[in-house]
């Protein structure tokens, strides 16, 4: 690997790019579970939502033939999943921990099973996934064009989303109730907030977002469903909320992180670098950890995983 | 709510904890026909099939047994681990570094006797799963890090690593795929069935089930540890160290599915092949939730999971039924067996 390949600025260029783009999935997610977390519900099965997502929106996507159907089916299936999250955390105010677990192992399965059914298991019929779109005049700035406008779709969404949802949860009604759930749910309560309601909802945002971020993979990027593709980033959308200390602006920019290092690491691999390829794979895994450290001693919401009854 | 409603709450309140279980299994069986009448196959022929290729024969029991040695030992560590309220769910990436501890010893020791070369590959194997636990636990312990995270990222890295080693320093030069050379005979675990492939990894899961219920039941630490995943802020105002508790506890869950991959390798292969879990560590989740965190029962789930796993291919072969199917009934088992607990709950309020 030749020293010069890299330290250029068009690798830079590159790299800060494809990062972006690899980090929306990741955001998109992080984003969802920022918000069912500033509410108090803690969903540690997003990893098997945007699987099982994922493969409804490639189905989806394979037999209409619209990519836009394809992202409908799987904000629709992250959606549906998250309604029975909810009914099993608010209702039936089972343990989220464990629920996730098994949300985890069940949506990995189903997901395994569908793509067994339907495909065989082989990915046979590719879509053609999202194209980048220049946006004109915006993507000649010399630098920054390239790295914020020129991106699929799907991207520009993820970076209009991060200044809404934060918008909402800061300067709504609804993003203020959201919060009191989360910190006080019988003080919200008593002020006339609806409690399960309110959880109902954030936590069927959070699954349908889960489920655009792993409607991503397929769409945006392979342009076909694998079982190994979301490959632990439903986790790493977790850490990226903690990192992010409960704010979108934050959480964005831990994804951005990632998703240079993924870039950069997939480059390296491709240049020959003196390092073995399963180090370079480590490395985003290993950041999660080291970004840990980072978000300590920050507080949760106080009320996250703890179910509320009015007794 | 309606007096039939009533009835069916006040029922399942006065049942006993394991009936509620197979209820629930038999709910996911019931799905698990659904999706399996969807693909076109009468789920009546592929669940035959499925119990035939399980437990029909003296071959198909053998196979289920050896299926369920490292689901009983990893599964035993989550159970310790989730006791304490300590989500471990990184028993993949300590099945891997257990095996790596294996390999350590069969691979570099040269020729050892059998009884030193187990007792080794035993050790080293529970000491790297225990410290690949043990990490996260520190991580909690010291700045309160999340071990669901940590614990998950590290399976990563632990596949990462076994795939580098066997695919570079430990492969072996005459294999045309990225395995290990064969352990020494020493450091391998004997066959206990002849005509089978069931090896002595079974007395090691057993011998630990009996140990680990002793531990709960009898000592000091396991009703330290019982307390403090009840809670945690009453166990230290009662004078529990759960600081060392945690990392304990990590150690030695993370050492059990150590030797999970320890049995793994030294047992069947006698060699370490790449991604040789086929996600081991995470139906290991499941089984300690369905066994409800207590030994015995962990091994009963142990057992059924097997008998599932091995089941469901000789169900693919005959039927067509992809045999991922287990993993879509191992969360919905779980699913029903928690959605249950809180009708249970209800039923025993109104008793009151």
């Amino acid at each position: 690997m030749d020293w010069a390949q890299i330290l250029t600025f068009v690798f830079l260029t590159r790299v800060l790019a494809s990062g972006l783009q690899l980090a929306t999935p990741l955001i998109f997610t992080a984003m969802g579970e920022t918000i069912a977390e500033r509410a108090g519900i803690l969903n540690v099965g997003l990893e098997g939502i945007m699987l099982l997502s994922g493969l409804a929106g490639f189905s989806a996507a394979i037999s209409t033939q619209s990519l836009w159907a394809g992202v409908a089916a799987g904000i629709l299936v992250g959606a549906l999943l998250g309604l029975l999250f909810a009914f099993m955390v608010v209702t039936l105010r089972s343990d989220q921990i464990v629920t996730g677990l098994a949300f985890l192992i069940g949506c990995t399965g189903g997901a395994m099973y569908l793509y067994n059914l339907q495909f065989h298991g082989r990915c046979l019929q590719q879509i053609r996934p999202f194209q980048i779109i220049a946006i004109p005049g915006l993507s000649k700035i010399p630098f920054l064009g390239p790295v914020f406008f020129e991106h699929n779709i799907l991207t520009y969404i993820m970076l209009l989303l991060v200044p809404i949802s934060a918008w909402i949860l800061y300067n709504t009604r609804f993003g203020l109730r959201l919060n009191a759930v989360g910190e006080q749910p019988a003080a919200a309560d008593t002020m006339g907030v609806k409690v399960r309601f309110t959880r109902y909802v954030c936590i069927i945002i959070g699954c349908a977002l889960a489920g655009l971020g792993g409607a991503y993979f397929p769409l945006a990027d392979l342009g076909c469903y694998a079982n190994t593709m979301v490959g632990g980033r439903g986790f790493i959308a977790l850490a990226l909320v903690v990192f992010g200390r409960w704010n979108p602006f934050l959480a964005l920019a831990g994804g951005v992180l990632f998703g240079v290092i993924d870039a950069l690491q997939i480059r390296l691999q491709f240049l020959g670098a003196p390092l073995p390829p399963q180090f370079l794979i480590m490395m985003p895994y290993v950041l999660t950890i080291l970004v840990l450290f980072i978000g300590r001693g920050r507080k949760a919401p106080s009320a996250l995983t703890q179910p509320y009854s009015r007794e | 709510m309606n007096s039939w409603g009533t009835k069916i709450v006040d029922w399942l309140g006065r049942l006993p904890n394991f009936l509620v279980t197979i209820v629930s299994a038999l709910l996911a069986f019931g799905v698990g026909a659904i999706m399996i009448a969807i693909s076109g196959i009468s789920p009546w022929v592929a669940y035959k099939e499925l119990v035939i290729s399980a437990v029909g024969s003296e071959y198909a029991l053998t196979e289920t047994l050896v299926k369920m040695i490292p689901l009983l030992l990893a599964g035993l560590g989550m159970a310790l681990a989730f006791r304490g309220k300590l989500f471990n769910i990184g028993a993949e990436g300590q099945i891997y570094m257990g095996a790596l501890g294996a390999g350590a010893i069969g691979l570099f020791c040269g020729p050892i006797s059998p009884w030193l070369g187990i007792a080794l590959i035993m050790l080293a194997g529970f000491i790297c799963g225990g410290i690949w636990a043990g990490i996260a636990g520190v991580l909690k312990e010291r700045f309160g890090f999340n071990e669901i995270i940590v614990t998950l990222m590290m399976n990563y890295i632990a596949i990462g690593i076994t795939s580098y080693l066997v695919g570079g320093p430990w492969r072996d030069p005459m294999a045309t795929e990225p395995f290990t050379a064969k352990f020494a005979e020493g450091a391998r675990l004997p066959v206990i069935w002849s005509g089978s492939t069931l090896h002595a990894g079974l007395i090691i899961g057993l011998v630990a089930t009996l140990i680990l219920w002793w531990v709960i039941r009898q000592t000091v630490y396991g009703y330290q540890l019982t307390v403090t995943g009840l809670n945690d802020e009453a166990a230290r105002y009662g004078g529990v160290k759960t600081g060392s508790l945690i990392v304990l506890t990590m150690f030695i869950s993370g050492g059990l599915a150590g030797l999970a991959g320890v049995s793994e390798v030294a047992g069947i292969q006698h060699r370490i092949l790449e991604g040789f879990s086929p996600g081991y560590g995470y139906t290991a989740i499941a089984i300690a939730f369905l066994g409800r965190l207590h030994p015995i029962g962990v091994l009963l789930a142990a057992f059924f999971f097997a008998a599932l796993v091995v089941g469901a291919e000789g169900m693919q072969i005959v039927t067509g039924v992809p045999v991922t199917i287990v993993l879509l009934i191992e969360g919905l088992v779980l699913l029903f067996v928690i959605g249950s607990d809180f009708l249970r709950k209800r039923g025993m309020r109104r008793q009151e």
